[in-house]
Parts: C-alpha cells; sequence; structure tokens
C-alpha cells in the first residue's frame, strides 16, 4: 500500500517536472545546451548582486 | 545625474540620501546597465543582422570556425552606449576620473568602430592601419595619462604600489608615470582584443577583473578602509567603483548574446575600449601588478602571439599550433565552449589570487 502510493508520488513529482521543464525551456527551443547552460548562470550571478545587496539595504 | 536629482530631493525627503552611497548606486548602475543591455541588445542584433554587418572569419584559423563567418559583429557598440549611459545616470559628473575613463573607454571604442567599419561596411580587409590605430591609442592613452600625472594631488596617486608588502612603494615621477600608464592602458586594450577571438572568452574575464578592481576601487576612495588596509588613499577614486558595477552588468549581459554559438560578436569597437577601460581604472586605483595578475588569461594571450612570431622569424619554426593561444587548444582538440570556460575558470582564481591581495601584504 505504502509502495503503491510512494510510487504515485514520485510519478506526480516527475509529471510536475516535466511540464515545469517544458515551461522554462519551451522559450529556449532550438538553442543550445551551452548557451542555456550560461544565461541560468548570469541569472544566478543577478540573484547572487541582489541578495547581496541587501547588505546595504535595510 | 540621478545622484545630483536625489541630493536635491534629499532636502526634504531624507530617505534619498541613500542615493549617496556608492555600493548602493555601483549595485544599480550593473543592473542598468544589464536592464539597458538586454533591452537594446535583441534589436540591434536584429539590425546588424539585417544591415549584414557579419564578421569575416580569418581563412587559417580552425575549420570549426567557418560556421561563425557572418555572425552579426560591433555589438560591443552596445555594451559602450549601456556603460555610458548608466555612468552618466548614476556616477558623480563632478568626479574627474569618472571623465578620465569615459574618455578612455569611448575614445579606445572610437578607434575600434572605425577598424570594424572599414572591415565590415567598407569590406576593407585591413581596417585601419596598424600604424594609424597605434597613433590615435597613443594620443588617447597619453592625453589620459598627462591628465592623472599633473592633476594628482598626493605623491601617492603616482606611487608604484607592489602587491604582498604593505612598504614597498616606488615613486615614479611624472614622466615615469606618464610612461607606465600609457603602457598599462593600450597594453591592456591590445590584450583584450587579441583575447577576443571564442564566444565569451574576453567578456567573461573582463566582468569578473572589472567587479574585482570596483573593489579596489571602492577600498582606495574609502579613507578609513584605505588606511586599515594599508592601501594609499586616492580621494574620488571610489566613485569608479559606479563605472567597474556598469561595466559588469552591461557584460553579463552582452555573454547573454555571446554565449557559444554567438548571437552577436563584441568587435575591436567593445574589445579595445573595454580593456582600455580596464586599464585606466587599474592606474587610477594604483593596481598595475595586480591587473596583470587578474588578466594573467590576457597576459598569457599576447606573450603567445609574441612568441610565436619571434620564434617563426629567429628559427623559422613555431611554438604553437595556432596564436593566440586558445587556438592552439583548439586544434589539440578541445572544443571551444571547453576552452573558453577552462580560461573563465583560470581566470576566477587569478581574480581571487589579486583580491587576496587587499588582505596579505
Amino acid at each position: 500500500m505504502d509502495h503503491k502510493a510512494n510510487d504515485g508520488l514520485v510519478s506526480a513529482e516527475a509529471n510536475l517536472l516535466g511540464k515545469l521543464s517544458h515551461v522554462v525551456f519551451c522559450g529556449m527551443a532550438g538553442r543550445s545546451q551551452n548557451r542555456l547552460v550560461v544565461r541560468f548562470w548570469i541569472i544566478t550571478m543577478m540573484l547572487v548582486l541582489v541578495g547581496l545587496s541587501t547588505l546595504k539595504l535595510r | 545625474m540621478l545622484l545630483e536629482l536625489a541630493q536635491w530631493l534629499a532636502k526634504d525627503i531624507r530617505a534619498f540620501n541613500v542615493f549617496g552611497y556608492i555600493t548602493l548606486r555601483a549595485v544599480l548602475a550593473c543592473l542598468t546597465a544589464l536592464l539597458i543591455t538586454f533591452v537594446i541588445g535583441p534589436a540591434l542584433i536584429r539590425r546588424l543582422t539585417a544591415y549584414k554587418i557579419g564578421q569575416a572569419v580569418r581563412d587559417d584559423g580552425p575549420r570549426s570556425h567557418l560556421t561563425k563567418a557572418g555572425t552579426p559583429t560591433m555589438g560591443g557598440a552596445l555594451i559602450l552606449a549601456a556603460v555610458t549611459i548608466t555612468v552618466l545616470l548614476w556616477a558623480d559628473l563632478q568626479n574627474r576620473l569618472v571623465w578620465i575613463v569615459l574618455w578612455v573607454m569611448i575614445g579606445f571604442g572610437a578607434i575600434g568602430w572605425i577598424d570594424d567599419y572599414r572591415k565590415v561596411i567598407a569590406r576593407n580587409p585591413k581596417g585601419l592601419s596598424a600604424r594609424a590605430k597605434f597613433f590615435w591609442q597613443s594620443v588617447i592613452g597619453l592625453t589620459a595619462a598627462c591628465y592623472i600625472a599633473f592633476y594628482s594631488n598626493l605623491p601617492a596617486q603616482t606611487e608604484f604600489i607592489v602587491p604582498f608588502f604593505k612598504q614597498l612603494a616606488y615613486p615614479l615621477g611624472a614622466f615615469g608615470f606618464i610612461v607606465m600608464t600609457y603602457f598599462v592602458i593600450v597594453g591592456t586594450s591590445n590584450a583584450v582584443n587579441l583575447t577576443d577571438g571564442l564566444d565569451g572568452l574576453a567578456i567573461m574575464p573582463t566582468v569578473m577583473i572589472g567587479s574585482a578592481l570596483g573593489v579596489f576601487a571602492y577600498v582606495a576612495g574609502h579613507a578609513v578602509f584605505s588606511k586599515y588596509l594599508g592601501f594609499p588613499y586616492i580621494p574620488g577614486a571610489g566613485e569608479l567603483t559606479v563605472i567597474c558595477g556598469a561595466i559588469a552588468g552591461a557584460g553579463l549581459a552582452f555573454l547573454w548574446f555571446n554565449a557559444y554559438p554567438a548571437e552577436v560578436f563584441m568587435g575591436d569597437v567593445g574589445a579595445l575600449a573595454l580593456g582600455a577601460a580596464l586599464g585606466a581604472i587599474a592606474v587610477i586605483v594604483r593596481q598595475e601588478i595586480v591587473l596583470f595578475i587578474m588578466g594573467g588569461v590576457f597576459v598569457v594571450e599576447t606573450l603567445s602571439v609574441v612568441l610565436q612570431v619571434a620564434s617563426f622569424k629567429l628559427t623559422g619554426k613555431r611554438i604553437f599550433r595556432m596564436a593566440p593561444l586558445h587556438h592552439h587548444y583548439e586544434l589539440k582538440g578541445w572544443k571551444e565552449n571547453q576552452v573558453v570556460v577552462r580560461f573563465w575558470i583560470i581566470t576566477m582564481m587569478l581574480v581571487l589570487v589579486g583580491l587576496s591581495t587587499l588582505k596579505l601584504r
């Protein structure tokens, strides 16, 4: 019973991730993996900068 | 401009005093330059593509580069526009050091623009002649060097600082300072230009080194921090942090379009200008050797060309499979993005070594 319920949970998660990745990546269709990776790095760097700005902005 | 506006508004609303902080304006400059580049970037790439302003690829280069032929170039104009607009918005325009860096950056950008224009639009493969390019680089570099030398108020502003040693500083005198400043600005500019041969190879180290120089500028311009860390105090140098923030923001946003496979190249207009700006900032904050360390990738790329040419002329043999060095590794079998990311990693390490000189002295 537990095992089955767990399976259902995993497949639901996988389904959700699949949908999420579709949402995230559909705008980048046809672009190379490298470009995608670098763009995600850039987004992270910007978020880190925003995080660091909270040192002063309070 | 926004600083003046904030100061005027702060008379009635004290909250606007927050814009007086250099750190906040540097972060805002970074975000503003990033936004400007993101907004203008796609339209500029479309326009460059429509006008067929495409890069010519060297015939003797790696074969994998032949697919790059026709990729829009002169995208560096976008970086220059974003940095200039941002600096005019967020920096203190009463500060003469800000104007010196802008003068050097725009001046070298203009040389690069003319060179790119002749090569790409006028279809003249030689572009601007090497002699003319060197002459105008010298004019701009020497003008900036003379201005900094003759308007420096303190001896520390023209001393040669040796990193890792607290007490070691050589007074250069006006002439020595001008000569060194000239070589640092022109050398860095050309080194970045030589490195700009693979997608994203030049811009990311520029962003990292620019950010690190921002830290040095902040320390040098802060009386308390500079005294605590044993750095020469350079009044007004802190404002250069805003320029460094703008370079980092515009550079990162440009990388968005320049990452492999690139949608646009920066061209000489961007590479010469950014290199010269880094050189000028390093000279003003008295960190030439630290720039040499952090820009190790630029240095090695330049040395590879010098050694290759010297070796071929003297012995008829080549040291590298191809110069600059990034092509050597490509011909050894590394993928283009492997070379690029590995050179970024090396730069990150070198920047950390450079930043460690803040405390290790």
